[in-house]
């Protein structure tokens, strides 16, 4: 079975199966375009460093016999109960990996690593969690101008006065 | 050292797919956190909430609705609004803020004596309908003639006959909704300016609507195209003489169906598509026959006979939506041939009828099997039909094509138009 090589941004090379390579559509495609000459030549990917390369081609090995998801309704809100246990164990990583993960995910066009990185995101986001506890949560700065956030109060001090 | 990544680095695309597993209060929580996100909240939203109904979004607090309404206020073209004065969510301050296209409201519960000076604000109105829960309005008709220039269409519930009185200063209105009663030179001053007048719904209308009245109505409002009332004394063989006559609900008097369906069957056949009978009496043949040669059809309510009035309707072939709820003396044979002749056909409540077996089902789902699609539902709760009959059925049937429902309709709706069954009772033994 040929072996497929990719190259990290910092020029590390990984070498696996087409199984699993395929996982990603953007490398399906980009060796279908290579044609022949993808035998020995090595694929760049810029936008993936190692270490997260590692973890992709990890997670793609493990899921590569996986049946193709099915479409969902787009205006549903969706599921988010449903991660595996192997993939909530593989993402038991720090926020910094998680997010390089999904932009990976996100790149490389993997259907179900973007999918089961978006549903941990979520799952941290659920359940009532105020704005302020969000962004405590994710280390996010609040750039809303101090009037956009007061007008946002004030409207609602009529009410509650009633 | 390199920084680390976090939630602000994703792009779009990896936001708006986050945002779309989260509930509407967790979306709007997230979009409250930075700018980044709540424009993504407004890329992805950008196209919906069109319409709104209070109770029905699933939002439990003020800060919720403030960050929706400031969001997304600028999309809602219509808002229903069911919650009342005690309700904690009181939100028409911020609909009057937000909502800067909004051009329908409908307000069943809060009272007009709280909500008067916001929904005033709201010029961009076409269509208000107020029911004045309570009955704490003084001037709000007079009031909204000046201040809304645009309304079009107006729909009041129980406004005192004073007040009503400044409906005559509307001149523009294409639909009227007036559930109460005024005297008869009353609702001719009313609708005397009124010759753009589309839609007409009254309830009783036994004080007003007199022979006299309904004629002035005719020879004024020449473009009605929608007319429904209950309970009235005139003579009803005069609604033959609306040429534009599309959706009629009326309840007719026992002792006038005959002249009524002859008259309607001579003068509105080419342009009749919903004839509701309110409060429905029974159809006899004859009568039946009337309505059978009413060819553009497409709603139907009535309660016919027996079968031999079904065999008439069953004349009919442009029908989609038909109602013989509690006609308890049918069988199953000519509705079946009415199903088979009205390939349109959507919707078929025959709760009630008694009559209805299995057998009509197996002959509908063959009826069906020759459609290319539009599937029927069938709403048969108290009916002869097996509640598993579905689940007995070979696969070669085509069965996704009926949705056999064993409850009672929740309404007919379609073209604008809403019709929803009365509870069965026998008003007559009332």
């Amino acid at each position: 079975m040929p072996i497929i090589r990719l190259e990290s941004s910092d020029k590390e090379i990984f070498d696996t199966d087409q199984e699993t390579a395929k996982c990603s559509e953007t490398i399906k495609t980009a060796l279908e375009d290579l044609g022949d000459e993808s035998d020995n030549s090595v694929l760049p990917l810029p936008n993936v460093n190692s270490l997260i390369l590692k973890k992709v081609l990890h997670w793609a090995t493990y899921h590569k016999d996986d049946a193709e998801l099915a479409e969902e309704d787009e205006n549903k809100e969706k599921r988010t109960d449903d991660i595996s246990s192997w993939d909530a164990d593989f993402l038991k990583v720090d926020q910094g990996t998680l997010f390089e993960l999904i932009l990976a995910a996100n790149y490389l066009n993997i259907q179900g690593l973007l999918d089961v990185t978006c549903k941990t995101v979520a799952n941290m986001i659920k359940g009532g969690k105020s704005p302020q506890e969000i962004r405590d949560t994710f280390g996010i700065t609040n750039d809303f101008s101090p009037s956009e956030e007061e007008q946002v109060r004030k409207e609602n001090e009529w009410c509650e006065d009633k | 050292m390199a920084r680390i990544t976090n939630f602000s680095d994703l792009n779009r695309s990896c936001v708006l797919f986050i945002f779309k597993f989260l509930s509407l209060e967790d979306q709007l929580h997230l979009a409250r956190c930075c700018r980044g996100f709540r424009d993504a909240f407004v890329q992805l939203h950008r196209h919906h909430f069109h319409d709104v109904i209070d109770r029905e979004t699933n939002l439990r607090t003020l800060d919720d609705w403030q960050t929706f309404l400031w969001l997304c206020g600028g999309s809602i073209r219509s808002i229903q609004s069911y919650f009342d004065d005690d309700h904690p969510l009181q939100l028409l301050p911020m609909i009057s803020k937000y909502c800067y296209r909004l051009e329908s409201i409908t307000i069943n519960n809060a009272t007009v004596a709280r909500t008067q000076p916001y929904l005033l604000k709201i010029t961009s109105l076409r269509k208000v309908h107020v029911r004045n829960y309570k009955s704490t309005s003084k001037d709000l008709i007079k009031a909204m003639q000046i201040r809304l220039p645009h309304i079009t269409s107006l729909g009041l519930e129980s406004f005192e006959r004073r007040e009503l009185q400044e409906v005559v200063h509307f001149r523009n209105l294409v639909e009227l909704l007036m559930y109460d009663e005024v005297t008869a030179s009353e609702f001719t001053a009313i609708i005397k300016p009124m010759s753009n007048l589309r839609s007409l719904q009254l309830r009783n209308a036994k004080r007003f609507l007199t022979t006299g009245s309904l004629r002035y109505l005719a020879s004024t409002c020449r473009h009605l195209e929608k007319l429904s009332f209950n309970d009235c004394d005139a003579d009803l063989t005069l609604l033959s003489q609306f040429s534009n006559l599309k959706y009629l609900q009326i309840y007719c008097p026992e002792e006038l169906k005959g002249r009524f369906f002859k008259a309607l069957a001579i003068n509105c056949s080419s342009h009749l598509e919903f004839l509701i009978l309110h409060r429905k009496r029974w159809i006899n043949e004859e009568q039946a026959q009337h309505i059978s040669a009413l060819k553009s059809l497409k709603w139907l309510v009535c309660k016919p006979r027996d079968d031999s009035c079904v065999q008439h309707l069953a004349k009919l072939s442009q029908l989609e939506c038909v109602s013989f709820q509690c006609a308890r003396e049918i069988g199953e044979q000519k509705l079946s041939i009415m199903v088979a002749n009205n390939d349109q056909l959507r919707y078929l409540n025959i709760c009630y009828c008694l009559g209805i077996t299995d057998s009509f089902v197996l002959d509908t789902l063959e009826s069906l099997a020759k459609r290319a699609f539009q599937p029927l539902h069938l709403f048969a709760a108290a009916t002869d039909i097996r509640h598993d009959i579905m689940d007995r059925l070979p696969p070669d049937y085509p069965l996704k094509m009926l949705c056999l429902n064993f409850e009672c309709s929740e309404g007919i709706t379609g073209n604008n138009h809403f019709y929803i069954d009365e509870p069965e009772f026998d008003r007559q033994a009332v």
